[in-house]
């Protein structure tokens, strides 16, 4: 089965084209990887297709043989993930053969890291992406067995650094990683080990979307980001005023 | 159902209405010519409990509710992905969040099955929804844009380009309204609550400004309007205002009506044009479209409004635009973006 895997919820764009065997084995086959641009989460309008459309030709698939559209649906940018989510379903769409499915970015992000840390398979990862104003969001994940397993029930924090709490089990070493942990380094190095800023290991990637993800086929309708904050409601009043109030301008 | 010639899906998502269309120009068979096959607006109602359009709530619920609002118009259009044969999008002016949702889709859409993408301005669909009012309407002529978030005036060319006249130096005449009609403790919408207040008024009663006279601009200004009427109700007590709103609604309608039907025949004077095109959602004003009705059935100038429908924000006229927009071939489009202006 062929899998196309997108992430944009970082600023990071991340596509990559993988094999998954019937007896679980998976391959990546080609990932293109592109670092931000100037314009922030709208650049990965500019340069998400055409990192498909890279990977595609590069492995000399074409979209009509992939089998799933895996979509990284955040937490991370809102314009991202949406412009990511919107593409996978338009490809979806008029590509009835590939079927949607879904991975949190967090979950990809702990993946390589469970991997290739130097504790092996018995490590902790605390896979931590900037939220921006001052806050991140963050999962805890656990080997061996299936792969970054969440731990714990509480499912994903959005909080300010200094107020993640400490969760590693005794004896365990933790892995911190992502552009969160980069970001908040001081607040953050007493929860574990992080890596030198320049490690893949902070770098949301397709392989590790492949690497953790279930694949089960869903809806387009099911494919909804991990927004976790609520909208700012920031009001365009000129756009559609709506407004009871009485005697404003 | 197949045609032969052009068949057009279009999105449109740069506000808080989810559109989609299919649009057919189907001439070279002579079956019609230009037209609409669908035209699907799923509007936005969770924007009311803020008072106004929030960009990010509009963004969320366009990505929740295109692909229905998509598969919508393709079912009531009849026709299937295989009968389409370009995709249109929205891409500029508009909310960038809400914008980029649709254009991703219709990227995504376009590459996988192999087909160009036509990227459209959203004023340049407002004012080609003429096109599908009047199926024989060919440029060139002046065209007039009025909505709630826009007011301008435009010169068409003969090859469909627009060349800007004029432009709101502050609000848009549905602002106008709408801020109006709210001052006025009316409804919303504010153009056909005010319209309803006005129906029984006396016009001449009150008289309100009309701004930017100045002989040779196309410019509009409607703030002073509103200060106007801020004024005139402090003068008057709540039972005053309760007795003279009739008049007041028809007092202040009358001068947005006056200001945008003057500059407007102006520009079809100046540019010696013998067509004028009316779009955006104040089109549907009634008393804007007997006094246009009027004058240019005095002077012969031909008049061409689109009906309700086509005159607030759709994909029909994106679709409709399309069919005079250059199409980007297969797969030059991958890296388009959006722009809010």
């Amino acid at each position: 089965m062929l899998i196309l895997a997108l992430d944009a919820s970082t600023p990071v764009v991340a596509v990559g084209l993988a094999r998954a065997d019937a007896d679980g084995g998976r391959e990546v086959l080609a990932e293109v990887s592109v670092q931000g641009s100037r314009q922030g989460s709208r650049g990965a309008s500019e340069s998400l297709l055409p990192a498909v459309h890279d990977v595609l030709r590069f492995s000399g698939c074409g979209l009509e043989e992939v089998e799933r559209v895996l979509v990284g649906v955040g937490p991370g940018t809102f314009t991202g993930i949406r412009i990511a989510a919107a593409v996978a379903r338009g490809l979806a769409f008029g590509q009835p053969g590939a079927r949607l499915t879904k991975n949190s970015t967090l979950a990809a992000l702990a993946a390589p890291a469970l991997y290739g840390s130097t504790g092996g398979f018995g490590t902790e990862v605390l896979a931590v992406i900037d939220a921006r104003r001052g806050q991140v969001f963050a999962r805890r994940f656990r080997g061996p067995g299936s792969l970054a397993s969440p731990v714990g029930e509480g499912g994903i924090s959005c909080s300010v650094p200094g107020e993640l709490a400490a969760g590693g089990e005794p004896g365990r070493e933790t892995l911190v990683v992502g552009d969160g942990a980069v970001r908040y380094r001081a607040e953050l190095s007493r929860l574990g080990h992080i890596p030198p800023d320049a490690s893949p290991l902070h770098r949301v990637t397709a392989t590790g979307h492949v690497l953790s993800a279930d694949l089960a086929p869903m809806p387009a309708g099911k494919l909804v980001p991990i927004y976790v904050r609520e909208p700012d409601a920031e009001v365009r009043r000129d756009l559609n005023p709506w407004s009871g109030a009485r005697g404003s301008s | 159902m197949r045609y032969k010639s052009t068949v057009i899906l279009a999105i449109e998502t740069s506000c808080d209405d989810t559109c989609a269309a299919v649009v057919a120009d189907s001439v070279a068979d002579g079956s019609g010519g230009r037209r609409a096959l669908s035209n699907v607006v799923h509007t936005q109602t969770e924007h009311a409990r803020y008072g106004g359009v929030v960009p990010e709530v509009a963004s969320r619920a366009h990505l929740e509710r295109l692909d229905g609002v998509v598969e919508a118009a393709l079912s009531e259009a009849g026709v299937t992905l295989d009968d389409i044969e370009s995709i249109a999008v929205t891409v500029r002016p508009g909310l960038i969040g809400a914008l980029l949702v649709g254009l991703s889709a219709a990227k995504g859409l376009a590459y996988a099955r192999g087909l160009p993408l036509i990227p459209v301005d959203h004023l340049e669909g407002h004012v080609a929804a003429a096109y599908l009012t009047d199926p024989d309407l060919e440029p060139p002529f002046i065209a007039g844009i009025a909505s709630g978030g826009h007011t301008a005036l435009y010169s068409v060319d003969g090859d469909h380009g627009l060349h800007l006249l004029g432009k709101t130096l502050d609000d848009a005449a549905g602002e106008a309204l709408d801020k109006g009609a709210r001052m006025l403790g009316l409804g919303f919408p504010g153009g056909p609550a005010l319209s309803k207040a006005a129906a029984s008024g006396d016009p001449g009663r009150y008289e309100f400004p009309i701004a930017l006279m100045q002989k040779d601009s196309l410019d509009f200004s409607f703030s002073g309007l509103k200060t106007s009427l801020l004024y005139r109700l402090k003068e008057l007590d709540e039972v005053q205002v309760r007795e003279a709103l009739p008049d007041l609604a028809a007092g202040y309608e009358a001068a947005v009506v006056e200001a945008l039907s003057r500059k407007l025949l102006r520009a079809v004077e100046r540019e010696g044009a013998s067509t004028l095109v009316v779009a955006g959602g104040v089109a549907a004003n009634a008393p804007l479209r007997r006094r246009l009705g009027e004058a240019c059935h005095a002077s012969g100038t031909r008049l061409v409004i689109p009906s309700p429908d086509l005159c607030t924000d759709n994909a029909a006229m994106i679709g409709a635009a399309a069919l005079y927009t250059p199409r980007v071939p297969y797969p030059e489009y991958l890296d388009l973006n959006a722009r809010s202006i």
